[in-house]
């Protein structure tokens, strides 16, 4: 008597039988590699989105902060400091890379450190921040064009943020292939849902914003 | 899901997954390829993928999902004619085995993945529903040709086979 139940059973036991699991670690490594690709492309792409207004509004800024040139790159006798900072009603954000220009015509990034304080802290979020191409086309990048990400978790409810990037965490990281110009970013991600100050919340349906400022490595 | 709690998980159902996935398409190394990367999504997800309670639900439909991608990919291309032409199913099994393997390749893809939810899985029908997305109406329907479909075929051929 022909028994659908069994015979499913036994084919599928000769494959599992036969299959060969690659190791767990390298299952972890690539999962680990998958998700900062991940986290680097979603990031971008916000990055992009807002790119041109942010980088606007970074050069506003940057007058604030007394800099001379519109990228607020300055050269230092350690190489360049390149300062963004960004304040909405989300809170404000800000971020400080030092680099250096390399003979070879690369970028190496030295550290960064960045610092921020949320008017509504997120549930689950984190601080990325991502090095890309520079917007010198004001075409948005492409999320394969991420050079690389790097994300800090934020406690949940946690309002104000520091940190800083450097020695083992930029090692094989920190030096960017480019050229031109290339971007660096910082953003709080998930988005954060925001009313306009003023209106019934009660009406309005909150739209989600991303905390963002980003800025340009010149060379 | 942490790093001991994910390697248990993955040892205790690689190879069913990789099983029932055959069942499903047809092609053991396709597979074996699309859960081992769907146990990679799983974990650049760890945070996401568990939180209905139902993870190994998660890899079978992420692995389902990939093979199918690659396979509309294939359609247009040079892996068509590999897929098309006369396979050998599993190696060395027996005339029924083939039989059966060969009989279920036959089917229309969903009725294929209906049957092996049910039979192989032992999901029910609201189950097997939330897990492909289509009505439970619908699940019946793919059950019911499904077993019409493979049934004659195997009567058909598994009497020569045996007798051979």
């Amino acid at each position: 008597m022909f028994d659908l139940n069994d015979e499913m059973r036994q084919l599928a036991a000769e494959a599992s039988h036969n299959a060969r699991p690659m190791a767990v670690t390298e299952v972890i490594r690539r999962g680990n590699r998958r998700r900062t690709r991940t986290i680097a492309q979603r990031s971008i792409g916000g990055l992009s989105a807002v790119g041109l207004g942010a980088a606007v509004l970074f050069t506003g800024g940057a007058h604030h902060l007394g800099g001379a040139n519109p990228a607020a790159a300055g050269a230092t006798s350690g190489g360049n400091t390149l300062s963004v900072s960004s304040t909405s009603a989300l809170g404000n954000i800000s971020m400080r890379v030092k680099y250096v220009d390399l003979p070879t015509g690369k970028v190496h990034v030295v550290s960064v450190t960045y610092s921020g304080d949320l008017k509504k802290a997120p549930k689950r979020g984190s601080v990325e921040i991502e090095f890309g191409p520079g917007l010198a086309t004001g075409k948005p990048a492409k999320p394969t064009e991420v050079f690389f990400g790097i994300g800090a978790p934020l406690r949940p409810g946690q309002h104000h943020f520091s940190g800083s990037l450097s020695g083992k965490r930029l090692a094989g990281k920190g030096r960017l292939i480019v050229s031109g110009n290339s971007s660096a970013g910082i953003s709080v991600e998930p988005p954060i849902p925001w009313t306009p100050a003023g209106k019934n919340s009660g009406d309005l349906k909150p739209a989600k914003r991303t905390l963002t400022a980003i800025g340009i490595l010149t060379r | 899901m942490d790093r001991d709690e994910f390697t248990t998980f993955y040892t205790a159902t690689f190879h069913r997954l990789v099983g029932q996935l055959y069942a499903m398409t047809g092609d053991r190394l396709e597979a074996q390829d699309a859960v081992q990367e769907a146990f990679v999504r799983a974990w650049a997800r760890r945070t996401k993928f568990d939180r209905d309670g139902t993870p190994e639900g998660w890899i079978r439909v992420t692995a389902w999902r990939i093979a199918a991608t690659r396979w509309r990919r294939a359609k247009d291309g040079r892996r068509l004619m590999e897929l098309a032409a006369p396979t050998e199913p599993v190696a060395g099994p027996t005339p029924d085995r083939v039989a059966f393997a060969e009989a279920l390749r036959k089917l229309p893809a969903e009725q294929r993945r209906a049957l092996v939810l049910y039979h192989l899985c032992d999901l029910t029908i609201e189950q097997i529903a939330t897990e492909t997305g289509a009505p439970a109406g619908t699940v019946k329907a793919r059950l019911a040709r499904g077993r019409a479909a493979v049934t004659p075929l195997l009567s058909d051929t598994t009497e020569p086979l045996v007798t051979r």
